[in-house]
């Protein structure tokens, strides 16, 4: 009973127990049949929308198929139709096979009868050509017979008529002859006559002029005498007047000797040998004197040329004074920036000191990183102070040179680099040791630089000696080198204008000769001589004009070309209403010209 | 470049050769952009990805092998602090620029030491930008209208050897200058900066 009750509450408990379960699976199940009647309810939709779909698939297909059977419909019938048409195209086909087969063979009788008839033909037209050729042949041998026949009777005819003709002019010639004879003949016996009569008047003419002659010849004979003693005489007389004068001027000149020399001397006898000896003393005198003045000349000229060359040296020393004043005023003026530099040199190391102080007062222990500062700082100090005295003691030698530098010109430059730059900063050259190499370009460069100077140096100089050693009476030598430098400059300037000149002269020779050919050329070419005989006014003259005077004027203007009046251009006055004035064309007006003369010339030649 | 093993490892004699290259085509550079020898005497080539000038005059090119074999073996023993091209007047002997090389070496290296890792390209890339500064320096330097020449000094220790052909030189500074400073460039081992002292035109 016990049990029983034990199991009645167990189950009763688990019956509690499940019952909240059951609960919780009837929730459950409720759910999920909510969920399944949802899904029940859309596959129900579903159901009906497929078989909507159903239904309509249904009746497109029926519509479908009655469609297929309508055109299956159609289309038996139009294969029908196509069976038909065809048969009757394959009909049609093999008629027409048909036909052309005859018209082939047909065709092919009508070639072959063509091919015979082109034979035929072939072979007639060849036997016509070569009966045509053995005519032709004919012909032309029949011409040649003919021509030759009819050259031979032409011929014949010819020299039979040249023959008469020959013989007619010969009588002609022979009878004109005759007449010419015959006429002469009767002159000549008309003039014997009176030929007689003249000739015995003339024979006693003549009697009587040599008569005369001989006179004449024998009193030529005597004048000529008579003129040659008249010359004679005159010249005499000239030199008679000539000598009176001239013993007149001497007789003057030796008195006036004479006064001359007894003034001189008191009333002693004056001779000439004395007076040339005289002469000659007094000329000797004078090339002495001369001589003293050239040689007087000579050494102005030489102390001329000194005071030049001191005047020179006294303008260069002056230049090197200016520019040594200069250089000392740089010099000092670095000094004084130097001074000022080692002033705040000195203040820093014033200040530093103060710092030094300031911190020695400040620190009372003796800790070792501050310890190790103030040594160092002290050592920075050290070399301060030991920069300064090199400083102070460069500036003392830069002054000691700048003061030894003053009279001789020389560049100090060791000194001002080594006043330039020492500060307390960076260079600190004391420790270093610099070196370069001695075969450096730097003083390769000097030295060269120094060698060419002094090269140019002994030329200038030896220049300068041979000028003095040639020319001694000249100027200057500054000017005899100007001199020197130009001559040659001269020469060479004078080759150069002759070559220039010779150029010049060739290219005008051969520009004349060319011109001149041309100007040939166009006159045998064109008939025309052109010549230019004022400032744009052309003078033409043809070569079959009759005369000189007959020549044509044209004047340039423009560009364009007038023919100005002349007596010949009055007589051309057709050619120029026809060409000039119609046609506006003075080539063809100068050609019809040219026409017109050398028909002219040849009608004159034909008829002389 | 014959002691580097690989293409990033410099040792001290691989830097004396990289630096001494480098003065090699920056001396050739300088003489031909400011003109001290005419343009005709120089011809081209390629280095460092650039189009280089290098001269063809014999005596030049014989000075420059002796002075840069001789600075190779200062760089290699460590002697060397500074290289200066100066370029002077020839008529007035005055200095008219100075291009200053400093040359800064690690102290602890030596000639059988572990080589230093560092890219070739880029070492050859800094050398490339130096070199473009000094062609492009032209744009503010002073033209040099008269005659120049120049000269190598060499700043070393007090104690280097010093061979017979080498001779002590002044420094030839320039009085009233201006200093514009230019890149610089470093194998590891060695470090050079590179500066142009020119004389105040003003």
């Amino acid at each position: 009973m016990k049990q029983l009750e034990k199991s009645f509450s167990i189950l009763e408990n688990s019956v509690e127990d499940a019952e909240p379960l059951k609960k919780r699976a009837c929730i459950e199940l409720e759910t999920e049949m909510e969920k399944w009647k949802t899904a029940y309810e859309r596959e129900a939709e579903k159901f009906v929308k497929l078989k909507a779909t159903v239904r309509r698939l249904a009746e497109k297909q029926t519509k479908a198929e009655s469609e297929l059977n309508h055109l299956k419909e159609q289309f038996t019938t139009e294969r029908e139709e196509h069976e038909k048409q065809l048969l009757s195209s394959q009909r049609l086909c093999k008629q027409l096979e048909a036909d052309i087969n005859e018209l082939e063979t047909e065709k092919c009788e009508t070639v072959q009868e063509l091919h015979h008839k082109i034979e035929r033909l072939q072979g007639e037209v060849k036997a016509s050509n070569e009966e045509v050729e053995n005519v032709k042949n004919q012909m032309e041998l029949a011409k040649k017979h003919v021509l030759k026949e009819e050259e031979m009777k032409s011929n014949m005819k010819l020299e039979e008529a040249s023959k008469k003709i020959k013989e007619l002019e010969e009588k002609l010639s022979a009878h004109q002859e005759d007449m010419a004879c015959v006429q002469s003949l009767q002159k000549e016996l008309s003039r014997m006559v009176e030929m007689e009569e003249e000739n015995q008047k003339l024979q006693e003419d003549n009697r009587i002029l040599r008569e005369f002659k001989t006179n004449s010849i024998l009193l030529h004979e005597k004048l000529e005498d008579f003129q040659k003693q008249q010359q004679e005489f005159e010249s005499i007389k000239i030199q008679l007047t000539k000598t009176q004068e001239e013993n007149v001027s001497l007789t003057s000149q030796l008195q006036q000797w004479k006064s001359l020399k007894s003034d001189k001397d008191s009333c002693e006898t004056i001779s000439p040998s004395q007076v040339s000896r005289h002469i000659s003393q007094l000329q000797k005198n004078v090339t002495l004197l001369k001589n003293e003045v050239f040689m007087l000349n000579g050494k102005k000229q030489e102390l001329e040329n000194n005071k030049l060359q001191l005047n020179d040296k006294i303008g260069k020393f002056k230049n090197d004074l200016e520019n040594t004043n200069t250089k000392l005023q740089l010099q000092d003026h670095l000094i004084k920036r130097l001074q000022k530099k080692l002033l705040l040199v000195s203040k820093e190391r014033d200040s530093y000191k103060r710092v030094i102080d300031s911190y020695e007062s400040e620190v009372t222990l003796a800790v070792g990183p501050q310890m190790e500062r103030i040594q160092w700082l002290e050592s920075i100090l050290a070399e301060y102070r030991v920069k300064l005295d090199q400083t102070e003691s460069e500036l003392n030698q830069a002054r000691e040179q700048l003061l030894g530098n003053f009279q001789p010109v020389k560049k100090s430059e060791g000194s001002t680099q080594t006043d330039a730059v020492v500060l307390p900063t960076q260079q600190d050259h004391s420790q270093m040791r610099i070196v370069h190499f001695k075969n450096n370009p730097l003083d390769l460069a000097i030295q060269t630089r120094v060698e060419d100077l002094r090269q140019e140096n002994m030329t200038l100089k030896a220049k300068l000696e041979q000028l003095t050693q040639e020319k001694p009476s000249t100027s200057s030598s500054l000017p005899c080198q100007e001199k020197c430098d130009p001559s040659s400059d001269t020469g060479g300037l004078k080759e150069q204008l002759t070559v220039a000149e010779l150029k010049n002269k060739r290219l005008l020779n051969a520009f004349r000769k060319t011109s001149q050919e041309f100007r040939e050329v166009c006159y045998l070419l064109t008939g025309f001589k052109i010549d230019v005989s004022s400032q744009n006014k052309y003078k033409m003259s043809h070569m079959y004009s009759e005369s000189e005077n007959d020549y044509l004027l044209f004047e340039y203007a423009n560009g364009r070309l007038k023919l100005l009046e002349t007596e010949y251009s009055s007589q051309l006055q057709e050619l120029i209403d026809t060409y000039l004035k119609g046609h506006n064309s003075i080539p063809a007006f100068l050609s019809s010209l040219t026409l017109e003369l050398f028909s002219q010339q040849t009608y004159f030649l034909d008829k002389n | 470049m014959a002691n580097v093993n690989s293409a990033n490892a410099v040792t001290l004699k691989g830097s004396a050769d990289i630096v001494s290259e480098f003065f090699n085509y920056g001396i050739n550079s300088i003489l031909y952009q400011r003109g001290i020898y005419p343009p005709e005497s120089f011809t081209r080539l390629q280095k460092y990805g650039l189009t280089l000038l290098v001269t063809t005059n014999d005596k030049l090119q014989h000075y420059l092998s002796i002075v840069l074999k001789q600075l190779r073996e200062w760089l290699i023993s460590k002697d060397v602090h500074r290289l200066v091209v100066v370029i002077s007047n020839i008529d007035t002997k005055e200095t008219l620029e100075r291009w200053e090389f400093k040359i800064e070496c690690d102290k602890d290296i030596k000639t059988n030491s572990k080589p230093k890792q560092k890219d070739i390209k880029e070492i050859q890339n800094e050398i490339k930008g130096v070199i473009r500064q000094i062609t492009a320096s032209v744009t503010f330097l002073p033209l040099l209208e008269v005659p120049c020449a120049f000269d190598l000094l060499i700043f070393m220790g007090k104690e280097a050897e010093v061979p017979n052909e080498w001779a002590e030189s002044p420094p030839y500074l320039i009085p009233d200058s201006e200093e514009v400073q230019l890149r610089s460039f470093s194998t590891s081992i060695h470090k050079v900066d590179t500066a142009v002292t020119y004389k105040n035109t003003e």
